[in-house]
This record gives structure tokens, sequence and C-alpha cells, in this order.
């Protein structure tokens, strides 16, 4: 995690030094890997009202909403399948080992956090029986929002967690934020440079996070249509968005549905702009991503 | 490949692993900037010089056009934060 104010007032450091106890927070309440959170605790209890805290609330009302956005193609509803691809202990566990799958398949479930109950008056929250969440993506951006949120009160912040990148708005000086994209082609290299002045950017992608399970490559991006790893063309897809949220959705979205059908889906949505790795080294963007690059010729996208 | 172009990224040390990190490790100004984090490589870009207007070489006389003046080009900044999937 990165976060930066842009500021040289001397209290800046000291509020920079909160975001760490906050992100610590939200990570005992969202966390799939810690057996004590608060998101386990509901996972384990199914079928029954549980009270939840306001932090879980607001992350579970997003994962729900970018459900309804996505046409379920990201939706919080898929640990179950997550698991039983392998994705069943920190990355670091799993990539140790080409473990023989021990879980089923699970059959896919469309629209399935429609059964998702929310009472906001009680602040209670139902899950169907049997099902488990995982909040992913969407309580990273989450964070990484209320983060710059709150740093911006002292000047333009921009907070980067895990690479989803989100800016309060431009710099002091009116400029954008630069913003490398990383190369999923070459380990550690960038190809290219975004100015941001507002909004988040997000990139999923396979070239990372992917590990062997009975000899075979798997990933955790999940496609609800099948509740397997996406089969998809694109090695990585970054979208720029208003919100960081959107755009970690989207990027998702795109990466799932690969380059054809993904670019088509970014380009009937006018505030999104994308930029597509495809496995066969190729590389497509949306056409509103030339007004986020540093220069034409400096890019090679 | 085009002139200018990114600098290799050192691979970062980052513990970006989960859905969100306990994150101490840094807090400091550098160059200007209230910075907090715990990926060096991420530190180290932050620290670059900002973006900066430097004279060009003049681009090559083309046969018919006489030569060129000289150009003022721009220098790219370095990249505050980089974007990329799950770690």
């Amino acid at each position: 995690m990165l976060a930066a104010l842009d500021s040289d007032a001397p209290e800046a450091a000291s509020k920079l030094a909160g975001i760490a106890e906050r992100f610590a927070a939200w990570e005992q309440q969202l966390s799939r890997f810690l057996p004590d959170s608060e998101l386990n605790a509901l996972n384990r209890r199914a079928g029954a009202w549980t009270p939840v805290s306001d932090t879980l609330w607001h992350v579970l009302r997003a994962a729900l909403h970018a459900a309804e956005a996505s046409a379920g193609l990201v939706t919080p509803t898929l640990l179950t399948a997550l698991e039983a691809a392998g994705y069943d202990q920190s990355f670091e566990q799993v990539r140790a080992a080409d473990r023989l799958a021990t879980t089923h398949m699970s059959r896919p479930q469309p629209y399935a956090w429609r059964a998702i109950r929310l009472d906001a008056a009680r602040r209670t929250v139902w899950l169907p029986h049997g099902m488990r969440l995982d909040l992913g993506g969407i309580a990273k951006g989450w964070a990484a929002e209320q983060a710059a949120d709150w740093l911006s009160a002292d000047g333009p912040a921009l907070v980067d967690a895990g690479g989803d990148i989100v800016v309060s708005g431009p710099r002091a000086d009116g400029s954008a934020w630069p913003i490398g994209i990383a190369d999923p082609r070459q380990p550690g290299a960038q190809f290219g440079l975004l100015m941001i002045h507002s909004g988040g950017v997000a990139t999923s992608g396979r070239d990372y996070r992917r590990w062997q399970r009975n000899a075979r490559w798997q990933h955790h991006i999940i496609d609800p249509r099948t509740n397997r790893p996406a089969i998809t063309d694109v090695l990585s897809a970054s979208v720029i968005a208003p919100t960081l949220r959107q755009a970690e959705m989207a990027a998702k979205v795109v990466f799932i549905l690969g380059s054809h059908a993904g670019l088509l889906w970014i380009e009937a949505q006018p505030t999104l702009a994308g930029l597509l790795v495809c496995e066969d080294g190729s590389i497509r963007r949306s056409r509103h991503l030339r007004h986020s690059l540093w220069s034409e010729e400096y890019n090679y996208v | 490949m085009a002139p200018h172009a990114p600098k290799k990224a050192k691979t970062g040390n980052t513990l970006i692993t989960k859905i969100l990190i306990t994150a101490v490790s840094l807090a400091a100004t550098v160059g200007g900037w209230a910075l907090l984090a715990n990926d060096p490589t991420a530190t180290a870009a932050a620290s670059h010089p900002p973006a900066a207007i430097v004279p060009s070489a003049p681009p090559a006389a083309q046969p018919g056009i006489g030569s060129a003046q000289p150009r003022l080009r721009r220098v790219a900044p370095a990249p505050l934060a980089i974007t990329r999937s799950s770690r």
C-alpha cells in the first residue's frame, strides 16, 4: 500500500501514519483469510440474520451494486468456486504446491447474490444457507477510497492498494498524477504512463496470481457463468473510471469477457477507458484512453 | 520502442497479497511529498524529480524541408504509483 499527500505541511506525515491503522482494522473486518474476521463470522451464520458493522455493511452494499452493474460477472458469492479452484488459503501457500483437487466444482448459480437480504433499519444481513462471501477487490477498492477521502482534507491525495489506485483530485498545482502501467509480459517492467486527474485506475490479470492444480494453470478470477477460472485471451485489463470501485469492477468484467467483447463493453460506457494486454502480446485500447495517456508518442500502447 | 520509454521498475517487495494489508514501514517526507509506503519501489519512484521541460536535439533535416529548428520536448514524469494485477 502506498499513500501520498501533495502537501508539505508538517502534519501530513502524521496524518499518513494513521492510514496504516485504518487498513489493519478494515482487514480484520473484511478478510476471508483471517478466521476471526467479521466477514468469516457472517459466512458462518448463513441462514440467520446477523448484525454487521458499518464497514461490512457499506462494503457489502458496494459488492451488491457491482454485481448488478456487471450483470453478475463480478459477484461476492464465488468463494466456494474460488476455493474449489485451489485458492483456499493465502496466495503464498497456494503457489507453493501443485495439489490434487480435493473439492468439487460447484454448480454455477447465476444471480445468486440477489438472494442476499439486507435490513437497513437493523443493520443486519441474511445469507442463504451454504452461501459464503468473498469481498476481494471490492473491499480493497472501498478501503483505498475511504483512505483517500480521509487524507484529502489535508491536500490532494493518492492511495495505491496493491495496484488499484485512487486519487482525490488534481495535484496542488492542478496537474494530473503520473501512474505507470505494469507490463504483464515482463515482470517488473512498465510499458505506459497515465496521467490521472481524478477517480480510479484498476488492473485485473492472470500474470501473477496464478497457480497449478492437477497440473493445470488456475487463476483467481472466477467466471460466474462456469464457476471456474475465466477462460480469456486477456492477460491483464486496466480500466480508468470516475471511482476506484467502478474501475475495479470494470477491469474484471473486461478480463472475463475477453478482448473483443470486453472492448465493446467498455466502449459502450462513456465514463470508462481501458487498456488490454492479450496473451498473443498485442495491446488493445479503448477510444477514450488517449485522454489519460501521457502522450501518444511516449506510450507504446 | 519509443524514445524516453519508462524505466523498468524494480520488483517491489509488496505485502499486498490478500484483500488488505497492514502497512507501516515508512512515513516520511520525500521531495516535498508526504508518503506512506511499504513498497520500496513505489517510494523510490515518488522521489524522482517532477516533470520538466528541457530542450531536445533538433530532429534530422529532411529533404525538401530544410533544417528544423531546435524545439522543446517534455520529459515524462516518473510514475508515483503503478497499476497492476493483484500480487
